[in-house]
């Protein structure tokens, strides 16, 4: 069982992601850290901010004092389609390139205003999803030894978070706000790795065909909390902080591995089959923005958020506990940033967005581009008085260089979301 | 486990402070002519209203509770089913009142003409004519 978990645990991981440096003891990579994604389509089209100058229901997930400065009811929802183009190579034996994409749910919400003479105070809810999963990496090829590397990753799914939080105004030129954060999503990972050696005759060449088959279906659930404040000086400056508390990740995992090995004269074919559960706890997050109103048309903003990931650990079972040791030589802090603009068309009910942002990841990692750097564009069109269409857009490419396999990944994101006020 | 107890035990401590914080007052009564001009000046400092985009200034900024009427006047009962005023109540009872009387005086005269009907048709038949106390009324029971 030992030995199972090792090769699921260790050496599944680093030859699926290939982004821990080899040579050493390395924690695996974790999902949930990494891959990012904006709340709400009006910040996705900005580059992602919103800390302090997200207007909609979207501010329970950023910050939730802004919910203070909301005075209509809203109910809105956005789905999410990515295209992904992908590059990799093997030990420079088997390489391949292709494409897939995903269409999803990602975000849905709502905000209650309360009645108020003097200040504000509202109550927001709703789902996004915080984190994305999908992949996908093929490759082919024989190497100078002669060996067939055939390999075929998926991976799908992701996490989100229903969250319920309220904002209140505290003073003429403050607010705070709290909201609590429900974890759930899941991963559906596939891995088909072929290995086949014509001519070996001395052990471990002498297997002719090895083809490893994995099938790993994870659920998560979790809880957090996040507390926010909002302070607008003047007319002209807005300036939003908050602070996330550790999450709390409860991940159920149930594997199908199966190996079967042909040689001459025999096979041995293997299958583990087995369920098990774990408790990781995510690191506190510490983030803050500013926006800026030059003008009653022109807004500007930017966002950071810092994260120390090797303060990641698993709490349960007992039997991991040895991968923390690992965190600090597999995880780095990072510091995650955006900025982007909002430019209000003169007497037309069009706003224009754009913006951009770079999202280190966590793990340590070689490579030209350890960050993920997007481009983002967006339009809302006022339709009526009290309702929105907004469309926006994200380009972002990254690699990594790992001990056996290079990923070279370019993402095309569209958002489309309708937004209702009363 | 423990660590999602601790979160929710802090999150209800901060709600309860966020929710007796002082500036925020809570208008849960119908707004006053004055109220749309109190709010604008105790909350428009943060927010230049936008001339060039009002549609959008008042999607984002305006209140609720200062646009909708509805919500405060036509709340309970609606106009479909609103109550007649007091006086139209009582004239249209006192109408219902009359009717039902000349139905029953009507019902009643039906009776009692029918008791004399007999005689007098005998009597008619005699060809007295009778006067005019005894004279039956046109089509009576119609």
């Amino acid at each position: 069982m030992k030995a199972k978990i090792f090769f699921i645990f260790i050496l599944l991981p680093i030859i699926a992601y290939s982004q821990i440096l080899g040579g050493g003891n390395y924690a695996d990579p974790i999902p949930s850290t990494d891959r990012h994604l904006p709340f709400g389509i009006r910040s996705a089209g900005m580059g992602g901010v919103g800390v302090a100058c997200s207007e909609d229901y979207t501010a329970v997930f950023y910050n939730p004092a802004n919910l203070s400065y909301i005075y209509r009811f809203e109910v809105a929802g956005a789905i999410q389609y990515d295209a992904l183009s992908f590059n990799s190579n093997f030990d420079n034996a088997a390489s391949g390139e292709g494409s897939d994409s995903y269409i999803k749910l990602q975000n849905i919400g709502g905000v209650i205003p309360v009645p108020t003479t003097r200040g504000g105070l509202a109550v927001g809810l709703g789902f996004t999803r915080t984190n994305t999963f999908d992949h996908r990496l093929q490759f082919e090829g024989t190497g100078d030894d002669g060996i067939l590397y055939s390999g075929d990753e998926s991976v799908k799914g992701g996490l989100g978070k229903f969250s319920i939080g309220g904002g209140i105004q505290v003073s003429p030129h403050a607010a705070l706000g709290m909201s609590l954060d429900f974890y759930g999503g899941g991963e559906k990972y596939n891995w088909y790795l072929d290995r086949q050696n014509s001519g070996g005759t001395e052990w471990p060449d002498s297997v002719e065909r090895v083809i490893i088959q994995d099938d790993i279906r994870d659920s998560y659930s979790g809880i957090g909390a996040r507390f926010g404040m909002q302070l607008v000086p003047n007319k002209y400056v807005q300036l939003g902080a908050y602070i996330a508390t550790p999450t709390a990740l409860y991940i159920e995992e149930d594997v199908c591995s199966r190996t079967d090995s042909l040689t001459t004269g025999w096979e041995f074919y293997t299958e583990d089959n087995y369920f098990q559960t774990f408790e990781l706890i995510l690191p506190w997050k510490f983030g803050g923005g500013v926006a800026l109103r030059p003008t009653d048309w022109l807004l500007l903003a930017g966002d950071a958020e810092y994260v120390d990931w090797r303060q990641t650990e698993y709490d349960e079972p007992t039997w991991i506990l040895d991968q923390n040791r690992l965190m600090d030589e597999s995880f780095r802090a990072t510091v995650r940033w955006s900025a982007g603009g909002e430019l209000t068309i003169p007497l037309a009910s069009l706003r224009l967005r754009g913006g951009f942002s770079q999202e280190p990841i966590p793990y340590i990692v070689t490579g030209e581009n350890i960050s993920r750097n997007t481009i983002s564009g967006g339009v809302g069109i006022l339709i009526g008085e009290l309702t929105t269409l907004d469309i926006a857009t994200q380009f972002n490419n990254w690699d990594s260089n790992g001990a056996r396999l290079d990923e070279e990944y370019s993402l095309s994101r569209i958002w489309l979301g309708l937004s209702y006020r009363f | 486990m423990k660590k999602a107890i601790l979160i929710i035990i802090l999150s209800a401590i901060a709600s309860t402070i966020l929710l007796s914080g002082c500036y925020t007052q809570i208008k849960l009564t119908k707004p006053t002519e004055n109220t749309t001009k109190e709010w604008e000046e105790n909350n428009y400092h943060y927010y230049d209203p936008c001339y060039w985009c009002s549609p959008w200034h008042y999607y984002y900024y305006y209140p609720w509770w200062l646009d909708q009427n509805y919500w405060w006047e036509q709340h309970y009962p609606t106009t479909k089913y609103k109550a007649a005023p007091h006086h139209e109540r009582q004239e249209r009872q006192r109408g219902l009142g009359s009717a039902l009387d000349t139905i029953i005086q009507a019902i009643d005269s039906i009776g009692i003409g029918d008791s004399n009907g007999d005689s007098d048709n005998s009597g008619s038949d005699g060809g007295s004519g009778g006067d005019s106390n005894d004279r039956s009324s046109r089509r009576r029971g119609m």
